[in-house]
């Protein structure tokens, strides 16, 4: 069992001793106030620390410090919010019994008045409320940092009251040595100042310190000295428990008589205080004296009493350590809340830097992405430009072919009907037509299957056949891996070469010619053969007569292959070569399937 | 011997058919030569040919007011024009057969050679009237094709797609399956301009008919009988065309 130790408010008692009429003036000018200034809220933090004390029941404080708070705050004035506060953690430490609550509004105060140093005199009395609750709650530890921190003050002008609550703590905490010596500093700084009351109860907190750690002589000295003050001054509110440690220390020193008359007068006084726990002590104390007296059967009856109380005040002690608990898990939830907050808000940063990074990452690839495209809708659309400029190129090329051909095959309608009967004419003429037909067909196209043009090739080698009376033969020759019908060539690609062959190599030769066209693929182009065995070129080259004619086919086919090189990207040619007997012009063209 | 009548206004044209038939002897019998559709509604019925060279224009009429005034008989035309690409195409899908001037020996013989082997089984009415519905110009083509009976009419717009089978293709429309001894090249190119197109070297399909279209390395397309046709990858880009 525990000895506590008494403490007296001092600054409590110094409000009692305000004036009513003082209070009934500031009032009236509170009331007659127009303007919510900060004068104003000093006015109600005067009113409110006069009166506070004096009536401590009236419920209606928390409302009228919470207005001044409210004032306060419109006004952002700080010194008038930190004062509410605590004049709120006082409502609800002393008043209305609420530590938790009390040490909260506490803690609002020391918040803002801590950040300046102008504050520092408003301080005190906030750290040490705090402190006195985390004593009360048995948070030693938290307690005495709050005094410490209020030793350090250079505004405490009383010193002495926080050491002495420092002894306190650690007199509680049955750390005697440190207690006793700040008992001692506390005493000094009491004495100095004359603070007779204070000076008592330190004195008689003291003996009880002192005869526990063992130091009978000088717990006695301490008693006798405080035990003189409290009967030269009258200090009843210390009278209790100074009897009741003066017993304990007389009991410790085997003065069983002084024990015995200061623990019935202890009890005797406590009778109209009810102050359960120096009741307690004095029982006790006095339960041991009757056993050093022999006296059993009084020190049975009063140890009953004793155990009776003691048990309400384990009951009331366990209430105070469930309210403790409490605090505790208060406290550890605004931890954890303000822990996970804390954690959240880490996490809502990290996310919003990660995701803005990706979002200025996203947009610098969307934009890298765009601009790609860009370059390729662009670079398309100039393909796209420069294919329709070559395709109207081959056209007029292709459209040059027509009249060329046309011309070519009526001079040979001409010849033949000069050579020989009209019938034959007649019939080379609808031939002719025939021919003419799927030239048009076929040459408005840019690519026609290799089938139709070997078909067109045919008709138009039988007419020359016809036309030069069976002086030639010729052979068309697909190599087996090739589908006709599925490759594309462009219309009439060989038909100038043909015709050269058969005009210039063979008409003028006086056995029977033979025109071989081969068609074959050789990586991955098609390879287009017009071989005769004809006078050759050179032979033909001194024959200048139809020199003009040779060459502009055979120049339109050139230009053609060239814009199909420019245009498919491939590199089609054309190669003239002159045999011991006759020529052979190989034409490559890049390999196109239809399917 | 094959009871013949030429029609047609001028007289170089018809001594041209005469000259042609001249090189087959023993195989025709011109029963006579008219330049007016009068006078070829006046002969005609009375004269009962098998074949008619029938020109398009004749004066201020043409061929085609001739058949369609004669009403229901029993011969053969064949249709003889210099150039007209719409007839054309509308004898291709009537499957009439027609000599383009001036004539061709060879292209006259193929005609006769075909003639004398299925004179015996045509429908002449069937064949007129798709001729008929084929001239108009906005009107939905019919094709007519060759059947073991004679002949069947087709809508274009019914046919779904044709498959090419070596020298046959067949021809799928909702219902039904038909065979016919044509290449797949013949109905390409006559049916080039109704929205057919050729996915793959032996698939025409027709474009309107196409239900879905499955991407990929091999792509394809499925027809709205389910049939499904592959798309090369040379026509691909070509196809896709039609759907943008």
């Amino acid at each position: 069992m525990k000895r506590s130790l008494t403490i007296i408010f001092l600054l409590m008692f110094t409000f009692c001793f305000s004036q009513n009429k003082m209070l009934d003036s500031l009032e009236n000018v509170i009331n007659n106030y127009k303007i919510q200034d900060t004068n104003y809220v000093n006015l109600r933090i005067k009113y409110t620390a006069r009166k506070l004390f004096l009536t401590p029941s009236d419920t209606t404080w928390t409302t009228y410090v919470n207005k001044t708070l409210a004032i306060s705050k419109q006004l952002r004035y700080p010194k008038g919010i930190a004062i509410s506060y605590n004049n709120l953690g006082i409502i609800n430490h002393y008043f209305l019994s609420d530590p938790l609550e009390g040490l909260n509004y506490y803690q609002k105060s020391y918040d803002i008045f801590e950040k300046e140093q102008k504050f520092k005199k408003y301080e005190l009395g906030v750290l040490t409320n705090i402190g006195l609750i985390n004593y009360e709650q048995q948070d030693y530890d938290k307690a005495l940092k709050s005094f410490k921190t209020l030793l350090d003050n250079p505004e405490n002008k009383s010193k002495f009251s926080t050491e002495f609550y420092i002894g306190n703590v650690y007199g509680d905490q049955k750390q005697l040595d440190s207690s006793i010596y700040y008992y001692k500093k506390a005493l000094e700084g009491a004495e100095q100042n004359n603070q007779t009351i204070v000076i008592a109860n330190i004195k008689t907190n003291l003996s009880i310190v002192q005869a526990n750690a063992g130091f009978l002589d000088d717990a006695l000295t301490s008693t006798v000295e405080s035990l003189d003050l409290i009967e030269k001054h009258n200090i009843e509110g210390l009278r209790v428990t100074a009897y009741t440690n003066a017993a304990e220390v007389y009991l410790q020193n085997n003065d069983i008589e002084k024990a015995e008359y200061y623990a019935t007068n202890s009890l005797k006084l406590n009778e109209g205080l009810n102050s359960l726990s120096t009741e307690n002590s004095a029982l006790e104390t006095l339960a041991n004296v009757y056993a050093q007296k022999g006296d059993y059967k009084n020190a049975l009856v009063t140890y009953q009493k004793h155990i009776i109380l003691r048990d309400s005040l384990i009951n009331a002690d366990r209430k105070l350590e469930i309210s403790r608990k409490e605090i505790q898990f208060e406290a550890d939830k605004h931890k954890a809340i303000s822990e996970v907050e804390i954690e959240r808000q880490k996490s809502i940063k990290n996310a919003s830097i990660i995701g803005g990074s990706c979002l200025i990452l996203a947009s610098l690839i969307g934009f890298v992405l765009y601009r790609r495209k860009q370059d390729a809708v662009s670079k398309s659309k100039e393909a796209e430009f420069n294919a329709k400029v070559s395709d109207t190129e081959l056209k007029a090329l292709r459209s040059q072919i027509n009249p060329h051909f046309i011309f070519n095959s009526l001079n040979s309608i001409g010849d033949y009907i000069l050579k020989n009967d009209t019938e034959s004419a007649s019939d080379y003429l609808s031939k002719f037509a025939k021919l003419m037909r799927l030239t048009l067909e076929n040459s408005e196209k840019k690519e026609i299957l290799l089938c139709d043009d070997i078909a067109l090739l045919r008709t138009y080698m039988d007419i020359e056949r016809k036309r030069f009376n069976n002086k030639f033969d010729y052979t068309i020759e697909v190599d087996s891996e090739l589908d006709a019908e599925n490759i594309l060539v462009p219309p009439m690609i060989l038909q100038p070469f043909i015709e050269n062959s058969i005009i210039h190599g063979l008409s003028q030769k006086d056995e029977l010619g033979l025109v071989k066209i081969t068609f074959k693929s050789e990586n991955n182009m098609l390879i287009c053969s017009v071989d005769d065995n004809g006078i050759g070129q050179k032979n033909s080259k001194s024959n200048k007569s139809n020199d003009d004619n040779k060459s502009m086919g055979m120049a339109i086919t050139k230009s053609r292959i060239e814009i199909i090189n420019k245009l498919k990207n491939t590199n089609g040619t054309v190669e003239i070569i002159d045999k011991t007997e006759g020529t052979r012009i190989d034409v490559s063209l890049p390999m196109q399937l239809a399917y | 011997m094959i009871k013949t009548i030429i029609i047609d206004d001028e007289k170089h044209c018809s001594d041209r058919i005469l000259n042609l038939i001249e090189q087959h002897p023993n195989t025709f019998k011109v029963l006579a030569v008219i330049d007016t559709v009068g006078e070829a509604l006046n002969s005609v019925p009375q004269l009962q040919p098998d074949l008619i060279f029938l020109d398009i224009k004749i004066h201020d009429k043409t061929g085609f007011d001739f058949l369609q005034d004669i009403g229901p008989s029993n011969f053969r035309v064949i249709f003889t024009t210099a150039f007209d690409n719409f007839a054309i195409k509308a004898f291709k899908f009537s499957a009439f057969d027609y000599l383009l001037k001036p004539i061709d020996s060879d292209d006259f013989n193929d005609v006769i050679v075909r003639l004398k082997a299925d004179l015996s089984h045509f429908n002449m009415q069937n064949q007129l009237q798709n001729l008929f519905i084929n001239l108009k110009p906005n009107q939905k083509k019919v094709i007519t094709i060759p059947s073991l009976t004679g002949f069947e009419t087709l809508k274009v717009e019914d046919i779904i797609h044709l498959e090419a089978d070596t020298n046959y293709t067949h021809i799928f429309t909702k219902d039904d399956k038909w065979m016919v001894s044509k290449p797949i090249k013949f109905y390409e190119d006559l049916l080039a301009d109704n929205a057919f197109f050729k996915t793959h070297k032996s698939h025409l399909i027709n474009i309107d008919h196409v239900k879905k279209y499955y991407k990929g390395k091999q792509s394809y397309v499925l027809m709205s009988n389910d049939a499904q046709v592959p798309i090369s990858v040379r026509r691909k880009d070509e196809f896709l065309k039609h759907f943008t």
